[in-house]
């Protein structure tokens, strides 16, 4: 593969600048303008393949530091569309044969059941291809077909996977997991990373396998705990002193509390709370100190959350929590966060809370105020909070909030927010976001999403000046016989 | 010199720089390079960096010599660690808004000194002005010259064609 750009052209360019930079024209080589130096470091903040697959077809330089990311995680695509006979699949592994040199560069695989059922033809390929990614650190498989007739490509591909460095297991099926596979996964040891996600069947919850993953493992994700007893998911949890990060699906929350408190490691929690019997039989506190953590939760009662303001409060006991993200959602009404729970959190994470995410969670404009006054170093923010049609003065919320760089806040969903005149806000989101000391620049109210930033504008004299600009995206949903159909519109309110 | 807490740093072109070594350590290939040296009031000679590029490197990292603490915390996780650094400052895109060339200089200067925060955000910046872009587009912004055949460029297009989504 040719690395070095070969334009007639920019030789003397490369020189000249090389020289300027008193460096070594060899070491130097460019691609127009760009150092090639430094551009595989440019590529790797391209977090959408389409962006690098763009930048390999841009020229030999620029495929040459391409490729090595674009290859890193292969996918398969798989487009099924009514009109089309059949599905069309797309398999990475037909460039895999042809140019084997690539395989190196592959870290990450998602294979899917439904090549199987579509093209079984390419299986045979898919394997050959698999065997070749020397360099495989995580396999993910993804089927979600019913019946579980293609499980048996994924047993193949286990059988491959043990012959390769693969770390981390991601598999996420319709179909519960047979006996056969799971057999097959206990043999894997080393991984550091385990995600098992099934719709149906036996609950997986590593029984027998954990002691097994105890050096190693430190991400971890179950989602299929329910009916499994609290004693069972801490015994096979116990196992696991290097856990990082727990996401749970399922699990009761009595052991939840007895979990964190042999986990020290742990920094990341995803998982559930039912209302029901959530305290520990232990009355221990957790050895985990939180910085993430996220709750998912639902309630029938009158009263609201019971006893879950007080839970969530006892799994962070001391100063850590970086990101609190609530997913509460009620049947009686509007799920409210408490300002007592707002308060007590701020007595612990005050100094660390940079992320609060409550978006089905509704919270008065004075909740909010609060919120961005007792956590200062609040980054972002995302919440419900009531429609105000007379206009409300959202500079004023976000006035003591000078950490504050994004603002979310849906406006209460029976309300008619996409009818709302964007322009009303215009003056409040530029107040807040040129207010001293402010480095606010997206506020989301509703379906309008304001964003700020200086740009240099054309005086009359000719001369540039810098200017606040604020560009309000209006995006409307409207409706038709095809569902919803999306229109947007930009618009430049102010500057 | 006499102040135990400056450094002279001397650019290719001659060009000299009275600098607090607090900010000279952010380059990881400086900080390594003093300690090396222990206490010395030797000048540092840069001879791959001209004093333009050198004003700017400065500048940056007297403006970001407090922030050092904040972006050192463990990553628990790829992705987070990805969004929690995916903003760019206002302060940081108007450091960058200079010639193409200037920026290229700057951020080749902080790869070779090693200064991670700098070379990032150099990065991230022209990274920005790739996205959404077309091929064409891309190459008229930094002046590529596409060096495929016809032929070539069609081979291409059908060997990633799995990652095309469109």
């Amino acid at each position: 593969m040719p690395s070095i750009d070969e334009r007639p052209r920019t030789k003397a360019d490369t020189e000249l600048r090389s020289t300027r930079l008193g460096m070594s024209s060899q070491k130097m080589g460019t691609t127009g303008a760009l150092p090639l130096d430094v551009l595989p470091l440019i590529l790797e903040h391209l977090s959408d393949r389409r962006e690098l697959c763009t930048c390999a077809q841009l020229s030999k330089a620029f495929h040459h530091a391409a490729t090595p990311l674009l290859y890193r995680t292969l996918d398969v695509r798989v487009v099924t569309k009514r009109r089309l006979q059949t599905a069309i699949v797309v398999h990475p592994s037909v460039t895999i044969l042809k140019k084997p040199e690539y395989a190196k560069y592959v870290r990450h695989v998602r294979e899917s059941g439904a090549v199987g059922l579509y093209r079984p033809e390419l299986i045979e390929d898919c394997r050959k291809a698999l065997k070749l990614y020397v360099n495989l650190e995580g396999f993910t498989w993804s089927d979600d077909t019913a019946e579980g007739n293609n499980e048996r490509d994924f047993v193949a591909y286990l059988d491959i996977l043990h012959t390769l460095p693969v770390r981390e297991l991601v598999i996420r099926t319709f179909y519960g997991l047979s006996d056969e596979v799971w057999e097959m996964l206990q043999d894997f040891t080393g991984l550091s990373k385990v995600s098992i996600w099934c719709m149906e069947g036996k609950p997986r919850i590593l029984q027998g396998w954990s002691e097994k993953l105890g050096a190693s493992l430190t991400h971890l994700e179950l989602g299929r705990c329910s009916g499994v007893p609290a004693s069972i998911l801490i015994s096979v949890l116990s196992h696991l002193p290097h856990l990082r990060a727990l996401r749970l699906k399922g699990a009761p929350s009595s052991a939840i509390l007895e979990i964190l408190t042999f986990l020290p490691h742990l920094v990341v929690l995803d998982t559930e709370y039912f209302g029901h019997a959530a305290f520990s039989r232990y009355d221990d506190v957790p050895a985990a100190s939180l910085k993430e953590l996220t709750i998912r939760t639902s309630s029938v009662h009158l009263q609201g959350f019971q006893q879950l303001w007080t839970w969530i409060r006892r799994l962070i006991p001391r100063p850590s929590l970086e990101s609190f993200t609530l997913n509460a959602f009620s049947t009686q009404g509007e799920a409210l966060v408490p300002r007592g729970f707002i308060l007590d959190m701020a007595s612990i994470h005050r100094d660390t809370l940079r992320h609060f995410t409550a978006d089905s969670t509704q919270m008065t404009l004075a909740d909010i105020e609060c919120l961005c006054t007792v956590f200062p170093l609040l980054e972002t923010l995302s919440c419900s909070t009531l429609f105000a049609p007379e206009g409300a003065h959202y500079e004023e919320v976000v006035a003591k909030a000078n950490n504050l760089r994004e603002i979310r806040m849906n406006m209460n969903n029976w309300m008619p927010s996409n009818k709302m005149d964007s322009a009303m806000y215009s003056e409040p989101v530029r107040k807040s976001m040129l207010r001293q000391g402010s480095v606010l620049r997206l506020v989301v109210l509703g379906y309008i999403v304001y964003q700020g930033r200086w740009v240099y504008k054309k005086a009359e004299d000719g001369t540039d000046q810098v200017e606040f600009d604020i560009a309000c995206n209006v995006v409307q949903y409207i409706g038709n016989t095809n569902g919803f159909q999306e229109e947007a519109a930009i618009q430049d309110v102010t500057g | 010199m006499g102040d135990s807490n400056r450094l002279t740093l001397v650019a290719s072109d001659g060009g000299k720089f009275v600098v607090d070594k607090e900010v000279v350590q952010m380059s990881v290939l400086l900080k390594n390079m003093i300690e090396d040296l222990g206490e010395t009031d030797e000048s540092i000679p840069i001879p791959n960096v001209t004093s333009p590029v050198l004003t700017k490197v400065i500048e940056f990292c007297e403006n970001h010599r407090t922030d050092a603490a904040r972006t050192d915390g463990p990553n628990v996780d790829g992705d987070d660690a990805r969004m929690r650094t995916a903003v760019v400052s206002d302060w940081d895109r108007q450091f960058f808004d200079v010639d193409q060339d200037l920026m290229f200089e700057i951020i080749v200067a902080a790869n070779y000194l090693d200064i991670k925060s700098l070379v990032d955000v150099g990065c991230k910046v022209v990274a920005d002005m790739i996205k959404g872009k077309s091929p064409q587009e891309i190459r008229d912004l930094f002046d590529i010259v596409n060096d495929f055949s016809p032929e070539e460029e069609a081979a291409l297009r059908k060997e990633n064609e799995w990652a095309n989504d469109r």
